[in-house]
């Protein structure tokens, strides 16, 4: 008989129920030694947490949007590119959008490597995939536009630099 | 389950794309939550002066200690957003704050066994080690430029 991962049950899917176990543990403790800073800790909590929601949905959406349009298989088809500058461009792009573990990967990028991707471009590829699209709006929420524009600008310009060195580097002996 | 047509699989219907986006998030809404709750308990019970005992405030040391901080956790880039934000209320520094964040996105030492397994020993190493360098030079560059035009 056939055995899906699909079928675990619901609960071995959530992530972090002993941690979340632990702080609930931690709340309870804390109240009995100091009541007042507790409850303002709650307080401070619960003001966090509602003020992540709207973010939050709007990820899921952009989520959904990315994996719709860009399955794996299209990223894959994306980086066999011609030129060189349009390999790295290209890399820079599917890691990007790339979604997942980066171990999710690794299979795959193996494949292309020995078809002939570049190891610059791989680097590039991997780099690239720091810039969190789908949490663009999560990190705007926390540290503001311009810092967030700086912070992909320079991730973006350092994975396409990263990757041409590490080709030089990588080349030598 | 995809339904196939001709042995060709179909392209899948975007509302269960969306499911499936929501199911990822809702998983880790444990993780999320006892994040929050952390970090609000931290904020409360430990003191700005205290976090300044260890971020001084000095670009170098600053950045050293956030990527190295950033290097050694693991998880959701989102839980970074968080703990960075919560970071900076403390009194962090933006350099620290930039490293921690850029090195928990960038650099990945519990999966470097299995990125030598793929790509090779020199490869990762050589790889890991520039991730490395420029977590450092571009956290630094990032808060410059930020503070310039800022």
């Amino acid at each position: 008989m056939k055995k899906s991962n699909d079928k675990k049950p619901v609960e071995a899917r959530f992530q972090g129920i002993k941690f979340l176990t632990f702080v609930l543990v931690l709340y309870l403790i804390l109240y009995f030694i100091d009541s007042d800073k507790t409850l303002k800790a709650l307080h401070y909590f619960l003001k966090n947490t509602l003020s992540v929601i709207p973010i939050f949905l709007f990820v899921i959406l952009l989520t959904a949007v990315i994996n719709y349009y860009f399955p794996k298989q299209r990223i894959a088809k994306m980086l066999q590119g011609k030129s060189r500058f349009r390999t790295y461009t290209v890399s820079l792009l599917a890691g990007l959008i790339s979604h997942g573990p980066v171990f999710v990967w690794y299979p795959l990028l193996k494949n292309l490597k020995d078809k002939g991707l570049t190891n610059g471009a791989l680097v590039t590829f991997l780099y690239g995939r720091s810039i969190k699209l789908t949490l663009l709006p999560v990190m705007i929420g926390f540290f503001g536009q311009l810092y967030t524009f700086i912070f992909i600008l320079y991730i973006a310009i350092a994975a396409l630099i990263q990757g041409v060195l590490f080709e030089v580097i990588y080349k030598r002996r | 389950m995809t339904k196939t047509k001709n042995n060709q699989p179909e392209k899948p219907v975007f509302t269960d794309v969306l499911k499936k986006s929501a199911f990822n998030i809702f998983y880790v809404s444990p993780m999320i939550l006892g994040v929050l709750g952390l970090s609000a308990v931290l904020l409360t019970y430990i003191t700005p002066q205290q976090v300044k005992t260890v971020f001084t405030g000095n670009p170098v040391t600053d950045t050293l200690y956030g990527a190295v901080l950033g290097g050694i956790m693991m998880g959701n880039a989102m839980i970074s957003y968080i703990l960075g934000g919560e970071l900076l209320k403390m009194g962090v520094s933006l350099y620290a704050v930039t490293a921690f964040l850029l090195a928990w996105v960038t650099t990945g030492y519990v999966q470097i066994p299995m990125e030598i397994s793929f790509f090779g020993k020199r490869f990762t190493v050589i790889r890991n080690l520039l991730t490395l360098i420029f977590t450092l030079i571009v956290s630094v560059l990032i808060v410059y430029t930020y503070e310039k035009i800022k």
